[in-house]
């Protein structure tokens, strides 16, 4: 009996061992927790790359210089003027010409969720809701977790299809 | 006696009355419906995109400088900037006299403007004038090519208002001194060229009017007959009784012949100004101007580039004749006639240089518009061509092709091509090669020719499991193993690898990077047929597709054009946009007809679409594509795939970055092996193309569903975060996850034990089965 408990004792002194010289394969206890996304509290203009790229990755190793002729950095003036021409269009009621400034605004900026939205909100006056509805969720998908601009997407979406 | 020949005569003359007035009564409906109606069939002018100047915008000056060279700007002479059509460079710094032009949205004056560069991105845009500084400014785009109508007549439409006075006054001075003062003819001139001619027994002197020119050239053949000339001095008078001498002179700019490009035939002054000397009317220099009036009296005798000696002669003398009148200083007109002749060398060509991307733009115009429209209204089509990316890709087709033939000992001119370009969110197409000779406008391949796709449609099958995340992930188990797939009523297809191995158990994503075709088969298989096509037509192929097992190894036949389709709707995350190569059509008038508006559809789950691209981004980084790791900036992300089909007769690679998205071809019109995989081929013309652009990489950021977990990719396991092996790859929040292991857990080969493997996938196994006894059931 005494043995055995001898036994039983370095078993267990051995057991959290085993995992090192042991078989090395077991099933692990814990639950796996997601990487953090820094990006999506940020503000939907931001276009920094927002998530930690794998050490491994060629991202990593990309050097500044190519990085500032690759990306630029965003036209602001001339989105904002844009979207600004665009309200005041929208407010004339030229509807047409508020998207045309909008379509314009997205060639500079592609990835302006702001500017998705607001075309979102075009094509919803326009009476165009399966188009309101896929641009405003296109501008959620690019929002980065921007809760003013996720509301109202979802407000047009809503209004959208309700009709 | 008497009273019989004067009755006689009475009726003579009462008859020749009475047909006189006939014949009048006929020629002035003639001349009324013609003047009335649309007096020319004007072609529709096809124009690029504009390029568009802000602060922030990535432009190299020499790219600038060699736009600007494309649309006709001259450098300033001596640095002055008065005219439009000018520009100056000064280091980094630009100054731009911009032409005026009508956009479809309204008209953007000339204008000055005053552009500064710093590491080829543009930090200042100014207008010259004040100082201000500009948000946004848009260069008047390149004509590409127009329309023209049946009977090739090229010409721009000319008002009078916008005609320079000098070019008015030495038509007149040189023409018909006295057009503002007679009545369509002048009795006397005609008298005295008559007695002119006869003397010399030859015509040696002209008594028309440029009213009568106008008539002849408009109304009438160039036979030469008393009664042409009797029609041509009635119609002369019915012309000026009926309308103003503005009227009669602007048609005569329009109308007159000024020379001929192949087929095509160039009327007025203002085609005339562009095709000898590459400018618009307003800015012609005296010497200019002296030239085309010249031409007037006949544009084939004077052909400035045929018989430079003859034209220079008449020129000249027009110069000296417009001292004499006081139009210009004698000393002036000295000056002048010492300079050359100055038309353009190059013929700026009727004929596109485009035809490919005019392929695209026709096809799309035909869905609104009669060919006779097209021909004969004068519109005006805005498109998204993009001449730096065509530019770039016609560049990298030729010349990789020619170099693949050279390194592989093909004959010259073995191989053909395609590439197709366009930007990822809008699906605005940008440039279209549809030959490696890009000017020769024949079989068009990137828009007509059906091949079949190879791999390249593999991210179709894989994007439709993944958008069943609560099945499959980017770590899923495939098998590739021998499989047999009964096909009734032929022998069973076997697929098999291209490197004629098989892989055992692999996570769904290496699958993929490697091109892996019999796990390629399980998985679509075990889905279901259905669900690929179903994808494919979200895609926005909307091509009859049979429902062959071999379709999921690309044995469809789709042109360039559709698989750029499916991967802009793959590369902007789900959200298709119908490719579009216009933008707007406007009348002759500048009218709005039409604006073709950017759309979005929801294709597929943005978040599956994530995970896919992230598996085809390590297609360029360790997969089939490795090698554009070296052929790209270093640095910039991409994702694509290669494709190869049978015997190597067709090599593919689509692909795309964070703003643009292009599919390139290269085969063989005999479709014979040409010896080229997607990665040796294609894939070279696609990255030469993409390395030229100004891109944007892609966009890391994952949607809200997605996470990123740290994995071992080829374990197919997650590990804790704080493991320093692995990478992160994204998982759709509430799908399935793949095993977790220790950081330290050894490769799987150790760990692969027969029945554990047997247990782990047998959930896949019984799809596969499922999926392969719902074909035999579909054939039955």
């Amino acid at each position: 009996m005494k043995q055995l408990g001898i036994t039983g004792l370095a078993l267990l002194l051995l057991l959290p061992a085993a995992g090192c010289v042991g078989p090395r394969y077991r099933r692990p206890v814990y639950r796996p927790t997601p990487a953090p996304t820094p990006g999506r509290q940020s503000s939907p203009r931001q276009t920094a790359r927002s998530v930690a790229p794998p050490p491994d990755s060629g991202v990593s190793r990309s050097r500044p210089s190519v990085q500032h002729q690759t990306a630029p950095r965003p036209a602001n003036q001339a989105v904002a003027r844009l979207s600004s021409q665009s309200d005041m269009f929208a407010g004339q009621g030229k509807l047409k010409k508020a998207a045309q400034s909008l379509e314009q605004g997205l060639r500079i900026a592609p990835k302006d969720a702001l500017l998705w939205s607001k075309l979102a909100r075009i094509r919803l006056l326009q009476h165009r809701f399966s188009q309101a509805v896929a641009l405003a969720r296109k501008s959620n998908r690019l929002a980065r977790g921007n809760s003013t601009l996720l509301q109202r997407n979802s407000a047009i979406i809503t209004q959208a299809q309700n009709q | 006696m008497k009273k019989i020949m004067l009755l006689f005569l009475g009726l003579l003359l009462g008859l020749v009355a009475w047909k006189l007035w006939d014949t009048t009564v006929l020629l002035n409906k003639q001349v009324v419906s013609k003047f009335e109606g649309a007096r020319w069939e004007l072609p529709a002018r096809i124009y690029a995109r504009p390029l568009d100047l802000y602060v922030g915008r990535p432009l190299q000056v020499d790219h600038l400088e060699q736009e600007l060279k494309l649309l006709g700007y001259r450098v300033a002479a001596d640095g002055q900037l008065d005219r439009a059509g000018t520009y100056r460079i000064n280091g980094n710094r630009v100054i731009i006299h911009c032409r005026s032009f009508t956009f479809s949205d309204g008209k953007q004056e000339a204008m000055l403007i005053d552009l500064v560069f710093a590491e080829n991105q543009i930090v200042a845009l100014e207008d010259h004038n004040n100082a201000q500084s500009l948000p946004f400014f848009k260069l008047e785009p390149l004509h590409i090519a127009s329309i023209y109508p049946g009977d090739n007549e090229d010409r721009l439409l000319l008002h009078i208002k916008e005609t320079p006075e000098l070019l008015i006054k030495t038509l007149l001075l040189v023409e018909d001194k006295s057009f503002y003062h007679h009545w369509g003819v002048r009795p006397l001139a005609i008298l005295r060229a008559l007695m002119a001619n006869l003397k010399a027994g030859k015509t040696v002197q002209g008594g028309s009017t440029l009213t009568q020119q106008l008539v002849k050239n408009f109304f009438l053949t160039n036979k030469r007959s008393l009664q042409r000339k009797a029609k041509e001095a009635i119609m002369a008078l019915l012309l000026e009784y009926h309308y103003s001498k503005d009227d009669i002179l602007e048609a005569y700019l329009n109308e007159i012949y000024m020379g001929q490009d192949g087929k095509r035939a160039i009327h007025g002054f203002a085609m005339a100004a562009r095709f000898y000397f590459g400018r618009k009317i307003d800015e012609l220099s005296a010497q200019q101007i002296a030239l085309l009036v010249g031409l007037s009296k006949g544009a084939s005798y004077y052909n400035p580039r045929k018989h430079p000696q003859r034209a220079k002669a008449r020129r000249d003398r027009i110069l000296h004749d417009m001292a004499d009148e006081g139009l210009l200083t004698a000393a002036t007109a000295e000056y002048l006639q010492k300079k050359p002749l100055g038309v353009l060398e190059r013929v700026p060509s009727g004929i596109t240089r485009y035809p490919a991307f005019i392929g695209l733009v026709r096809q799309q115009l035909k869905r609104d518009y009669k060919d006779t429209e097209l021909s004969s209204k004068g519109l005006t089509v805005f498109t998204t061509f993009d001449p730096v990316v065509q530019e770039a890709a016609e560049t990298a087709l030729s010349s990789v092709l020619s170099s693949l033939e050279k390194e592989r000992k093909m004959s010259p001119e073995t191989l053909q091509g395609a590439v197709v370009v366009s930007s990822v969110d809008q699906g605005e197409v940008l440039a279209v090669v549809g030959d490696r000779f890009s000017r020769q406008a024949g079989f068009n391949r990137a828009l007509a020719m059906q091949r079949p796709l190879g791999s390249v449609i593999k991210p179709v099958v894989y994007l439709a499991a993944l958008a069943h995340p609560e099945q499959y992930n980017l770590l899923t188990l495939l098998e590739d193993t021998p499989l047999t797939v009964p096909i009734p009523g032929t022998r069973p297809w076997a697929p098999k690898n291209y490197d004629k191995k098989f892989h055992g158990r692999i996570p769904l994503m290496q699958a993929l990077v490697h091109s892996y075709n019999v796990a390629t088969v399980r998985l679509g298989l075990a889905l279901g047929l259905d669900q690929t096509l179903d994808t494919l037509q979200h895609l926005g192929i909307s091509k009859e597709i049979p429902a062959y097992p071999s379709l999921l190894l690309g044995a469809i036949e789709l042109p360039p054009i559709d698989v750029l389709q499916m991967y802009q709707a793959i590369a902007a995350g789900g959200y298709k946009s119908t490719l579009r190569a216009i933008l707007a059509v406007t009348n002759q008038q500048n009218q709005l007809l039409q604006r073709y508006p950017l759309t979005v559809e929801q294709a597929m789950p943005t978040e599956a679409v994530f995970c896919l691209n992230r598996a085809l981004r390590e297609v360029t980084r360790s997969g089939t594509a490795a090698s554009l790791q070296r052929r790209l900036p270093h640095g910039m992300s991409v994702a694509g795939k290669t494709g190869t089909t049978d015997d190597l007769r067709d090599s593919w690679f689509a692909g795309f970055s964070g703003s643009h998205v292009a599919v390139a071809w290269v085969g063989r019109d005999d479709n014979h092996s040409t010896g080229l995989t997607g990665a040796s081929g294609a894939l070279r013309v696609w990255a030469k193309t993409m390395a030229a652009l100004t891109m944007t990489p892609l966009d890391d950021q994952p949607p809200e569903n997605v996470d990123l977990y740290r994995a071992i990719l080829e374990a197919g396991t997650l590990v804790d975060n704080s493991c320093p092996r692995g990478e992160l790859l994204p998982f759709i929040r509430g799908g399935v996850l793949p095993p977790l292991s220790f950081c330290d857990a050894p490769p799987p080969q150790q760990r692969q034990g027969q029945q554990r493997r047997h247990r782990a996938t047998s959930g896949f196994e019984k799809a596969l089965q499922e999926g392969l006894n719902q074909l035999l059931r579909i054939f039955q």
